[in-house]
């Protein structure tokens, strides 16, 4: 008896789908109930296993100057055909295909629950936005190369409907996740340690299994042309709150942050929440960590505009990259708001 | 545009590696701004050539990864 097959449903934009070029990057969706354009090959590819039920083909400008709208509309179309698994591109470095990829693949992941797979040029813009939603198979950068590509779509595809062990990232071809994967290694963590350690003395290469965050390139902000003009602000990530912790700060792993009246702060109760350093001389002293003192001096000499009166607290202990970056841009944002123009930062 | 930040602290090598443009290498990481071994009137003087040293900072290009001393 022949075992009933997968039905896959596959996504490419209006130039793979043979509509055209750039000319007809304006239509919007249409459905094939066939294998179309790279979707032909995945048919072959996928044969004994799965059937390719359908093609949806979009305009990469509809998509892409109406994304939120287009995904909708796209899920439903995917949905209609009961797909098991979701087939986008691959994209290649094209910046709208990926746009719409993306998108595509981690709305049908999440609505539709099935697995899902693209491929993109590790440099395609979309990449950093969804490679943590799906599998996204690396490409070559022109679409001469779809043949290398898509076996490697196709076999994650398949183990995934299967529900098979899909490797790290670097042994399959796809980019990296940030997924934590239980993998069995043939030696334990202390004999690997000691291989490393023993090449880098050798000063021979080794491959580190952590990965260091990824930090932004931070622009300079330009200088102060005037600091007697200037509203000054002062933000600390060293925890310095009142007693009460009205924004639920945390002894480290913190992701809030609060802004307080520096003498309401310091006339009633407070203390240091930072759990990672010794807040005795803070708290025996809190112009250490503001030096709200000297600031109002300068003030009042006329040398430094004005000074803001609250002051802008996190607490920096064990934090995540990504946490902080999120509260800093809270921060510069209710900084913004203020009217104000530049800040000193002090850090524990 | 941004706004212009000068970075007082002690672990410089932080600051560095995520990208400040203006960092002030601080007295302790306990204590950035001021030094609790000197006698009050001292530590205010000592906390006075931070503040301005960082003031000073923020009317200067900033340049990703420079730390700057106070003398």
């Amino acid at each position: 008896m022949e075992q009933k097959k997968w039905r896959v449903v596959c996504y490419i934009n209006q130039f793979f789908g043979q509509i055209g070029g750039e000319d007809m990057a304006h239509v919007g969706f249409s459905v094939k109930e066939e294998p179309v354009g790279p979707a032909l090959l995945f048919q072959k590819l996928l044969q004994d296993d799965c059937e390719v039920v359908g093609t949806i083909i979009c305009g990469d400008n509809y998509f892409a100057e109406h994304t939120e709208q287009a995904t909708a509309e796209g899920v439903e179309l995917v949905r209609a055909l009961k797909p098991d698994l979701f087939i986008a591109g691959p994209a290649f470095n094209a910046g709208r295909y990926g746009i719409s990829c993306g998108n595509m693949v981690s709305a049908v992941g999440r609505e539709l629950g099935i697995p899902t797979v693209t491929g993109m040029y590790p440099e395609n813009p979309a990449v950093e936005l969804f490679r943590k939603d799906t599998y996204i198979v690396k490409t070559a950068i022109l679409s001469s190369q779809l043949r290398k590509a898509a076996p490697v779509m196709a076999s994650i595809g398949l183990r995934l409907l299967k529900g098979e062990h899909i490797g790290s990232a670097a042994s399959e071809g796809y980019i990296i996740r940030d997924i934590i994967l239980n993998e069995e290694q043939p030696q334990n963590a202390a004999e690997r340690a000691i291989d490393m350690v023993l090449k880098k003395i050798k000063g021979e290469p080794f491959v580190s299994e952590l990965l260091p965050p990824k930090f932004d390139h931070v622009p300079p902000a330009p200088p102060v042309a005037d600091l007697s003009k200037v509203k000054l602000a002062l933000v600390t990530d060293g925890g310095l709150i009142p007693q009460t912790n009205p924004d639920k700060l945390k002894p480290n792993g913190s992701t809030t942050w609060g802004h307080y009246n520096w003498d309401t702060l310091v006339a009633e109760p407070h203390f240091v929440i930072h759990s990672g350093y010794d807040g005795t001389w803070v708290l025996e002293n809190p112009y250490r960590l503001f030096p709200v003192d000297i600031l109002r001096e300068e003030v009042a000499q006329g040398k430094l505009g004005a000074l803001e009166e609250e002051v802008y607290v996190s607490c920096g202990n064990c934090a995540s990259v990504a946490a902080s970056k999120a509260k800093g841009q809270q921060i510069a944002q209710a900084l913004l708001d203020k009217g104000i123009q530049a800040a000193i930062l002090t850090s524990t | 545009m941004g706004i212009p930040v000068t970075q007082i602290c002690a672990v410089v090598d932080i600051a560095k590696s995520v990208g400040s443009s203006r960092i002030l290498r601080g007295f302790a990481i306990t204590c950035p701004v001021g030094n609790p071994t000197l006698s009050a009137e001292d530590e205010t003087t000592s906390r006075q050539r931070y503040v301005e040293k960082a003031l000073d900072m923020l009317t200067k290009p900033g340049q990703s990864g420079m730390v700057e001393d106070i003398l």
